[in-house]
């Protein structure tokens, strides 16, 4: 039986930023969705179905904290896997993505290798 | 039936890191042991049996890439997690220790949240590939078993 390819969706930051994410992630037997703010994030977790949130930093309402709480706090989506890749300056940084139920994080901007790692868990525990 | 405590082994030569990660583990339910060198770490996974290591980089006797590579090229132990601990701007870090076949990285300094996040995260990774083994264990023994009759 073949197995089905991961859906990953990409939200947020900047638009190199997702262009460069997905190409450090791109891949066989992967599919991707790209959006660029919070509410196109959320209708694609609808339409979309992803394994794995892979969530920007987004300034407009709703940021993405808010995307990713609502994505964990809706029991239909709470087991989409959600890693944030936002600047993590302080504790404080770490303490609100950890508060708002990711999975994982790594500080912006990604090193190639650290990414495809994380990503390659997370689509693990999902799958 | 119940589960056992995971069990984590902290390698790493310098004794104020060790009790760093110790007490940031403190409300981890988990075992933990301690290794003083990479040539102790070997003998600890032979020993202690983690479930997970967290590998300092740098290291008497045996460098941590050393210790990954051989605890991956092992069938034995290649399904024990390797959280390699790396200095935070040695990006050469990074690609040795992929090459030498971490499981994931922790940057220096150990923030606790990131550190207790991807302890989570590595032993839900470690009960899930057991879980898995233990399937295709099943499944084999089913097939063996279901084999000659099914063939008749």
């Amino acid at each position: 039986m073949e197995r089905r390819k991961a859906r990953i969706l990409i939200a947020g930051g900047s638009e190199s930023g997702r262009t460069r994410l997905k190409a450090y992630l791109d891949g066989a037997n992967r599919e991707f969705a790209v959006e660029v703010d919070g509410r196109g994030a959320l209708a694609a977790i609808s339409s979309f179905g992803p394994d794995l949130v892979v969530l920007g930093a987004i300034e407009s309402k709703p940021i993405g904290l808010e995307v990713c709480k609502q994505l964990k706090h809706d029991p239909a989506t709470a087991g989409v896997m959600v890693l944030m890749i936002v600047p993590l300056g302080d504790l404080g940084d770490i303490e609100r993505v950890v508060e708002a139920g990711a999975d994982d994080f790594l500080s912006e901007p990604p090193h190639a290798a650290e990414l495809r790692t994380r990503v390659d868990n997370l689509l693990r525990l999902r799958l | 039936m119940s589960q056992r405590k995971s069990r984590i082994l902290i390698a790493d030569d310098n004794e104020p890191n060790v009790e760093l990660l110790q007490a940031y583990l403190d409300g981890v339910d988990c075992d933990v042991a301690v290794a003083v060198d990479g040539r102790d770490a070997l003998d600890k996974v032979a020993s202690f049996s983690p479930d997970l290591i967290l590998l300092d980089v740098m290291m008497p006797k045996l460098s941590g890439f050393e210790v990954c590579t051989q605890l991956k090229n092992d069938p034995a132990t290649r399904g024990i997690m390797v959280l390699m601990v790396t200095a935070l701007n040695e990006l050469g870090d990074i690609e040795r220790a992929v090459d030498a076949g971490t499981d994931d990285f922790l940057s220096k300094p150990v923030n606790k949240l990131e550190l207790l996040k991807r302890v989570e995260n590595m032993l839900r990774l470690r009960h899930v590939s057991d879980e898995v083994d233990r399937l295709r264990q099943y499944i084999q023994q089913m097939e063996d078993e279901s084999g000659p009759a099914a063939k008749a």
